[in-house]
């Protein structure tokens, strides 16, 4: 298969990836449904970025140096 | 007496008071699991051998008089993502994992011992949590789990504790949930089930699906019930960084002439099917005697996006060797077997983005519930599937902006029975708190229990 155009969409793009690393698995109705779940993918981050943040607001994850002895 | 659908405090009472011994309920649950476990594919292992060692060594201690607690003597089941020691196998619900055994109990399965409390099953469960995006009831070596009710699907992934509590076949179990996992099956099998604060339980031994949103909670006949085993395996723990140090006691004093203040999402009833919308409404008129009730907004955010991309990413990172390795052709579901590859597509700004706008979730939800003892919402927005539903793509399943919500800040949540569908299916009602309330929603909970009779209602067997 030829790799996507200069038109290709994200989700296109990010299936070729998916696909070159493991098409060889997969029946072709396997990589349809995957090609679906990556769609999926594409649509959450969409909505993702749609939201605008401030540079402050930081990962709600903290992170703390380690020390074994502490 | 017969033990089968007691209320832990019964229980207790008879095994303090010697009525009834811990090796005869032992021999009680061990026997209708091994009779009825198979008809809802509840069962993976039979922990007879060890049963009968943690009952014997009950009896001995409450004769000698060293009673340790209401759940001295209980017989309970635990969902087989918890590692359990001496050869007792734990397969995470997956073919692969068939043999898989660990040298040692998880922190839960400890706590519980320490409270006298008898292991006697690992119980089925969603293949790997549900991790690799199953979107069918037939999702688990052990086949689809069943509930007692109308033999629809039991919910998951905690297949196995919801179905074995709601037949009778344990007095209690140990469910997780990452997104769903004890309020759908407590849903689905018409009993009670909590979801704790994320930290609250130590998750060390347990199956890692999802490192930020994985929690441990229990699923029972009653709130009361629930309480009492949050009580004994809430806690800190040095081997789960997670885990906070912030010391839990259930209180579990009288509700009655509490008032208590609720709040509804506007519109959270809206995606739901119509008998669980209707009985939500219904649900309401008896919170009204209890309390308040306001309409509440959230302000609008994509939840169920935020929470599925951290889920899709940190299940991918956690099971990196299985799906690599093309392990996952070994699975159930057929959809589990190719369907993780789709998440090499996340990025990783979005995977940080998701954290990021965590944070403006966890403020969100803690700013309305700082005013309210609970959010009152539908358990689950669906009524219980029948078993050969394909629930992701010709139904996909009503949204559920409350579980994901409550799963992303990590927020504790009770479910309880609320009515049956004309069909005799159990609906369930869901009362989410500010982090760290489970004594106040497990209040609310008994509350709603001793205003109504839905979680008194059994399943003919």
């Amino acid at each position: 298969m030829s790799p996507p155009d200069d038109d290709a969409s994200d989700a296109d793009l990010l299936f070729a990836f998916v696909r070159r690393r493991y098409a060889e698995r997969l029946s072709a109705e396997e990589l349809e449904a995957l090609r679906r779940s990556v769609d999926e993918v594409a649509r959450l981050s969409a909505a993702l970025r749609a939201v605008k943040l401030a540079n402050a607001d930081e990962p709600f994850q903290r992170f703390e140096p380690y020390r074994a002895d502490a | 007496m017969n033990p089968v659908f007691r209320p832990l405090r019964e229980l207790a009472d008879a095994v303090r008071e010697r009525r009834v011994s811990p090796v005869a309920l032992a021999e009680t649950f061990l026997e209708r699991l091994q009779q009825l476990g198979p008809r809802y594919n509840a069962l993976v292992t039979l922990t007879r051998e060890r049963a009968m060692t943690e009952a014997r060594r009950a009896d001995a201690e409450i004769a000698a008089g060293r009673w340790r607690g209401p759940l001295h003597g209980i017989p309970y089941g635990a969902k087989d993502l918890l590692a359990t020691g001496g050869g007792i196998p734990t397969t995470w619900g997956a073919a692969p994992l068939r043999a898989q055994t660990f040298d040692a109990d998880a922190t839960v399965i400890q706590r519980l011992q320490a409270a006298g409390a008898v292991l006697v099953a690992k119980l089925s469960m969603v293949e790997l949590a549900g991790g690799m995006g199953y979107r069918q009831p037939n999702a688990s070596f052990t086949g689809p789990g069943i509930s007692p009710w109308g033999g629809t699907w039991s919910g998951g992934s905690s297949s196995g504790s919801g179905s074995a509590v709601g037949a009778g076949l344990v007095p209690f179990a140990i469910g997780s949930e990452t997104w769903g996992s004890i309020l759908s099956p407590a849903a689905y099998c018409g009993i009670t089930g909590l979801r704790p604060t994320y930290g609250r339980v130590s998750r060390h031994g347990a199956m890692a699906l999802c490192w930020t949103l994985d929690k441990l909670g229990p699923l029972a006949l009653t709130a009361d019930d629930c309480g009492l085993v949050l009580d004994a395996i809430a806690g800190p723990d040095p081997r789960d960084p997670t885990a906070a140090d912030r010391p839990y006691r259930y209180e579990a004093g009288e509700v009655g002439g509490r008032r208590f203040r609720f709040g509804v999402v506007r519109d959270v009833a809206e995606p739901a099917e119509p008998p669980v919308r209707e009985a939500f409404e219904q649900s309401l008129e008896v919170l009204r005697k209890i309390g308040t009730v306001e309409e509440v907004t959230l302000a609008d955010l994509p939840y169920e996006a935020i929470t599925r991309t951290i889920l899709l990413s940190e299940a991918a990172s956690a099971f990196e060797d299985m799906i690599e390795s093309g392990t996952i052709a070994q699975l159930t579901a057929p959809e589990d077997r190719y369907q993780p590859y789709a998440r090499d597509a996340i990025l990783a700004k979005d995977y940080v983005k998701a954290l990021r706008l965590r944070g403006l979730v966890a403020r969100e939800a803690d700013r309305v519930l700082s005013r309210l003892d609970a959010l009152v919402a539908p358990g689950r927005p669906a009524t219980p599937p029948p078993l050969d539903r394909d629930f992701g793509v010709l139904h996909r399943p009503p949204r559920d902006p409350m579980g994901a919500i409550g799963n992303l800040a990590g927020l504790p949540a009770v479910g309880v029975p609320n009515g049956f569908t004309s069909d005799g299916l159990p609906i369930s009602l869901q009362f989410m708190g500010r982090a760290w309330e489970e004594n106040t929603v497990l209040a609310a909970a008994r509350a709603w229990q001793s205003m109504t009779d839905w979680h008194l209602r059994r399943p003919g067997l």
